[in-house]
């Protein structure tokens, strides 16, 4: 088996030519990593990188700092010039006749969409086993046991680690970007609900999916993110350009205001203190805390009590929002159609029973059938509704607890100044599980994985994973940063102390030397 | 006698029957046809035609196809006619009872939720955007400007906008609806309980009635299953158009046609205010009726049974009779309604079961998660209701209101003519009241009596105009005819300046001309012709000296005294009125010919 070389690659000081010759070599090198669905050919990147490496010889304008840099992209957004499949036999074939509006913006800075990445199928899964083209492996060195890369954006996040590309996209519905990147060791970042369109997205979960970042440093999801933040009238859920101008400067005005009178306050709630949580995970968390306070942070204990009921209203939410979102894939104008739905109109109705049995997995079968049931006129009052309320009462939970007020429901809101500015929670509940252990567990304890990551999905708030304690086998943890909505200001700088604890260990992943220069 | 042979060979009884004939064997089942109460007299003529003729095969074979059968098709449905409206008629000890959820296609551009441009009859699947065809990766973008017509639609029967309304998607499974759901408004829809008021004078109806409205909600349409046996095609160019679906609460059916009326009714207050631009005949209207039946005095509503996708007035009212029929019937025999969707059959004339209530789609509701709430700004409601074009009740009233004279007739021949819509260029109503106002503005200048001009203005365009564009096939977007020009000819026939038929003349000509009529008659000399009695004597007597007037003041000494032969009088008196007119050339007015022939008549010693 091929393993990963443990070769420097994309830092900065690298030409751009030689980063991605470099990292097509690490991904013929790496087949195992099973990180992509589809590549660009070889020679149509490189004309690009060409291109782009033209551009700086000649000293023209970079059309920004990723210009000539290649970039992954999750195969749930679709492209026109790669198939988008979803990792699902269903849309094996599917090329979309348009690009998605994060798509058209990387483009438009000069990135290279070099290849789609291996998912679980329709996003559903922790792990990117359910894959029609195979679960993704975490890079690793030679002899060691195969660790789960998370899910659902396995592929995105092995591809970055690895040096497949620059950055990755993925996306994040309630978790599938930040437990892939804990797991892996690399920042995964979820932004606030309808600041990156969606248009073009294939949707799991309408009214939680995000478009995700997955890098290798904080400042460069930072920058990322800047780039995808705008306002797309194609999305009808993306926020105006007048409401993120209102809000963004009634957030600065609180945080000014809050910033005068006292230092950082970080939340740690108790309810994230569980039970099933691993010692390593615990002591990272700790660690992370005391590093924190001595960077002049106060921690302060507060609490989310519906954090448990979020991983259960999340799990019908989820399932019934996908069960509509997928009855669209009937065979009959795109996708896999069975044979035997297309040559018996004898049995009467042509149905597509037969086409969504054989196109669709048994993970996405299974949420399906819950979903349906979920919406079913006997269950819709005990579990949707409910569900929809545990949402608002989990949302409510934030709220209570952040100094900054949530500016999208009440424009006029005051800030609390007792409140937190941020919450640092773990990521996953252990580092990440080895794929033989992952497949001996039960479904439910596989939906456990997303306790949490899933509630500031559900209440739409920006969240993003940083690595922590990497320990010797180059196995990470990952920390969690979450604030109020709107407000990845704060993210940010706090994402980037947390970045700072352990440096020296990242190198322990054996995919970087460099750490790249500050811009 | 050789032995009927229809009767000896059927084994069923249906076989005897013609097809309209079978709808009452199926709902009474246990009544042999000859006891049904329906079954009069006109089948058993039926029955005895068909064993007459049954004796040569030859005569049998006649009687499956050609022009006999056909005419006896005719007698028979004209049958069919009066016993069919027996079960809803008053008299009848039962009372059926009907709701319909009416689907009606918005006149908009563009697609509900795509900026695809909507269509009728475009090549097939050539309307489609990325959204239409649900491709993954779409999402749903609410075109403002649907809600429009549909307000309208909401504040014309009356109802009460609801300030905040939400989309929701049903679920279903067909091929031509490509998302697997349409979004529609289930929990909060666009407007609530309004009403539709039918009255004898709006509508046919015997008595008024007063239709709930339940609730007005916008909804995106299907596409569209075009049949190419073996195979089954779909366009998708419907997908995505905006549809406004009413609900009308249950009412009583005072007679067969009820259903169909009231249908039609929201058909022309959809119209008329610009809400909706295609008919029934169009496909841009479809209703699903739901019917139930009770014994008169119950309490209770009965059992309903919904009958999916009407698409005509005609289907409307024979579904409905046909399953209040069969509805009566099962419960006569002793039997329970079940609750059930079903289809209207046009081939049997039957409504057949689609599937039973446990059967029944679960549509599984649940919020469209991508479309935020509609939220009507202020003051929208109010500025829709300002600008609301007026229904056809109000301009009929108007028009045969004094202001403008009109007869019930006119004024409903030129809102037909406006295909029932009341506002906008390019009417026919608009064009009348304008020359109506020219016209007076005009006299009443010349210090001239206004009477009547309503009434006169309204015969040139209806009966004139109107007619003289039939005879070319002209539409009336088509009519060459200047208003200005029309009121001036008018003007010039009220004023007394030329007489009717010279006006009569000059119209046809204006279809060809810029010409002002006023100018047409100076260059032409077309004007009245101011002549002394005299001189109109003269011309009289010059007639009355010729052989055929000799002839007529011969025939009028006869009749002298008979005041019976007052009519044949006239009719020869008229004679040579006309002949005075031809000499005239229609330059002068009939009456004083007629006058001065009176006191030439008078004067002449017998």
């Amino acid at each position: 088996m091929q393993t990963l070389r443990p070769t420097p690659t994309f830092s900065f000081p690298l030409g751009i030519t030689k980063a991605a010759t470099t990292s097509l070599d690490v991904i013929k090198k790496n087949a195992y990593i099973n990180a992509f669905t589809s590549l660009l050919p070889d020679e149509q990147i490189i004309e690009q990188v060409t291109a782009a490496d033209k551009r700086v010889f000649n000293r023209e304008p970079k059309k920004s700092i990723f210009d000539g840099r290649l970039v992954a992209i999750k195969d749930n957004i679709v492209t026109t010039d790669l198939p988008t499949t979803c990792g699902s036999d269903m849309l094996r074939d599917y090329v979309s006749p348009f690009d998605a509006t994060v798509v058209e913006k990387l483009r438009e800075a000069g990135c290279i969409i070099m290849g789609k990445t291996n998912m679980d199928e329709f996003g559903m899964g922790s792990h990117s086993t359910y894959s029609a083209f195979g679960a993704v492996e975490r890079p690793r060195f030679p002899g060691r046991a195969a660790l789960s890369a998370g899910g659902s954006s396995g592929g995105s996040a092995a591809a970055v680690v690895a040096g497949m590309c620059h950055f990755a996209l993925g996306t994040d519905t309630g978790g599938s970007v930040r437990l892939p990147a804990s797991y892996c060791g690399i920042i995964g970042f979820k932004p606030s609900y309808g600041l990156i369109s969606r248009w073009g997205v294939i949707a799991y979960a309408n009214s939680l999916d995000t478009v995700g970042i997955l890098s290798r440093e904080v400042w460069e999801s930072k920058h990322i993110f800047q780039l995808l933040s705008h306002y797309d009238p194609k999305d009808p859920t993306s926020i105006p350009k007048h409401t993120r101008q209102v809000v963004g400067e009634a957030l600065h005005h609180h945080r000014k205001a809050i910033d005068a009178k006292r230092s950082l306050r970080i939340g740690v709630p108790a309810e994230y203190n569980l039970e099933e949580l691993t010692p390593a995970v615990r002591a990272a968390w700790e660690q992370t805390l005391q590093h924190l306070q001595t960077e002049g942070c106060e921690i302060v204990d507060i609490s989310l009590p519906n954090t448990r009921a979020a991983l259960a209203a999340y799990y019908i939410l989820a399932p019934a929002e996908a069960s509509s979102n997928l009855a669209r894939y009937d065979g009959l104008r795109y996708g896999h159609r069975s044979l035997e739905d297309r040559s018996s109109p004898e049995r009467g109705e042509i149905l597509f029973a037969r086409t969504r049995q054989e196109g669709f997995g048994p993970e996405v079968q299974r949420r399906i059938i819950l979903g349906t049931y979920t919406l079913s006129s006997e269950a819709i009052g005990n579990y949707f509704l409910q569900a929809q309320r545990v949402r608002r009462l989990v949302q409510q939970d934030f709220d209570k607890v952040f100094a900054l007020p949530n500016l999208l429901l009440n424009r006029e809101a005051e800030a609390r100044i007792e409140g937190v500015d941020a919450i640092v929670v773990p990521t996953a509940l252990s580092r990440p599980p080895a794929l033989q252990d992952v497949r001996a567990q039960s479904h439910v304890e596989t939906y456990a994985n997303d306790v949490f990551t899933v509630p500031a999905s559900l209440a739409g708030i920006p969240s993003v994973s940083v690595p922590v304690d990497i320990n010797e086998k180059g196995s990470p943890v990952g920390i969690q940063v979450i604030t109020q909505w709107g407000d990845e200001k704060r993210l940010w700088k706090v994402a980037e102390m947390v970045e700072d604890i352990s440096p020296e260990l990242m190198r322990d992943v054996g995919v970087r030397e460099n750490k790249a220069p500050r811009l | 006698m050789p032995t009927p042979r229809l009767f000896a060979t059927s084994t069923t009884p249906t076989i005897l029957l013609c097809r309209l004939c079978r709808l009452y064997y199926r709902p009474l089942p246990r009544i042999s046809p000859r006891t049904s109460p329906f079954h009069t007299s006109a089948h058993s003529a039926a029955e005895s035609i068909h064993t007459t003729t049954a004796d040569t095969t030859a005569a049998v074979d006649e009687t499956l196809t050609g022009a006999f059968q056909k005419s006896q098709k005719r007698a028979l449905k004209d049958r069919h006619k009066d016993v069919i409206a027996d079960p809803i008629a008053p008299s009848s000890p039962w009372e059926v009872t009907c709701g319909l959820e009416v689907h009606a296609q918005l006149n908009t551009k563009c697609k509900l939720f795509s900026t695809a441009r909507m269509s009728v009859n475009a090549q097939q699947n050539t309307h489609i955007s990325p959204i239409d065809a649900s491709l993954p990766g779409t999402q749903p973008k609410l075109d403002p400007r649907a809600l429009l017509p549909a307000l309208r639609a909401a504040i014309a029967l009356s109802c009460t906008p609801e300030p905040v309304s939400r989309f929701d998607r049903k679920h279903y499974f067909y091929w031509d609806q490509p998302a697997g759901y349409q979004i529609t408004q289930f929990y909060h829809p666009l407007a609530k309980n309004g009403v539709l008021r039918l009255t004898p004078e709006n509508s046919t109806v015997a008595v008024p009635l007063e239709i709930k409205i339940k609730q007005v909600q916008i909804e995106q349409d299907t596409g569209k299953t075009i049949q190419a046996p073996p195979l089954q095609l779909v366009d998708l160019n419907r997908v995505g158009a905006p549809l406004v679906e009413i609900i009308t609460e249950p009412f009583p059916l005072e007679e067969a046609e009820t259903a169909a009326k009231v249908l039609a009714k929201i058909q022309e207050v959809l119209r008329a205010v610009d809400a909706c631009v295609l008919g029934m005949e169009w496909g841009g209207m479809r209703a699903d009726v739901n019917v139930s039946v009770r014994r008169r005095g119950d309490a209770e509503l009965g059992q309903r049974c919904e009958i999916k996708n009407l698409s005509s007035f005609k289907t409307v009212t024979d579904a409905v009779t046909a399953e209040a029929v069969r509805q009566i019937g099962i419960v006569e025999a002793g039997g329970t309604v079940e609750g059930e969707t079903r289809g209207w059959d046009a081939e049997h004339s039957t409504t057949k079961k689609l599937r039973m209530k446990e059967g029944e789609v679960d549509y599984r509701y649940m919020p469209e998660p991508d479309l935020p709430p509609v939220v009507l700004g202020p003051g929208l409601v109010e500025k829709v209701r300002e600008t609301l074009p007026p229904l056809p009740e109000q301009v009929i009233a108007e028009l045969t209101s004094p202001a403008y004279g009109l007869s019930l007739k006119d004024s409903k021949t030129m809102l037909l003519w406006d295909e029932g819509r009341t506002t906008g260029y390019h009417r026919v109503i608009t064009l009348y009241k304008y020359v109506v106002k020219l016209v007076t503005d005009t006299l009443s200048a010349q210090k001239k009596d206004t009477k009547g001009v309503g009434k006169v203005v309204g015969n040139w365009l209806v009966n004139e105009l109107g007619g003289l564009l039939s005879t070319r096939q002209l539409a009336w977007e088509k009519n060459p005819v200047q208003p200005e020009q029309l009121a001036d000819l008018i003007t010039l026939v009220m004023a007394g300046k030329i007489t009717g038929p010279t006006g009569k003349t000059l119209l046809p000509r204006l279809f060809d001309t810029d010409d002002s009529p006023s100018k047409i008659v100076r260059a032409e000399n077309l004007g009245i012709k101011e002549m002394s009695d005299d001189e109109l004597a003269g011309l009289i007597n010059k007639i009355l000296a010729t052989g055929e007037g000799q002839n007529v003041i011969k025939q009028l000494a006869e009749l002298e005294d008979i005041p019976k032969n007052q009519k044949k009088r006239k009719g020869l008196r008229g004679f040579v009125v006309g002949k005075v007119m031809r000499e005239m050339g229609g330059k002068v007015k009939a009456d004083r010919v007629d006058a001065v022939f009176d006191a030439l008549l008078l004067k002449k010693p017998e």
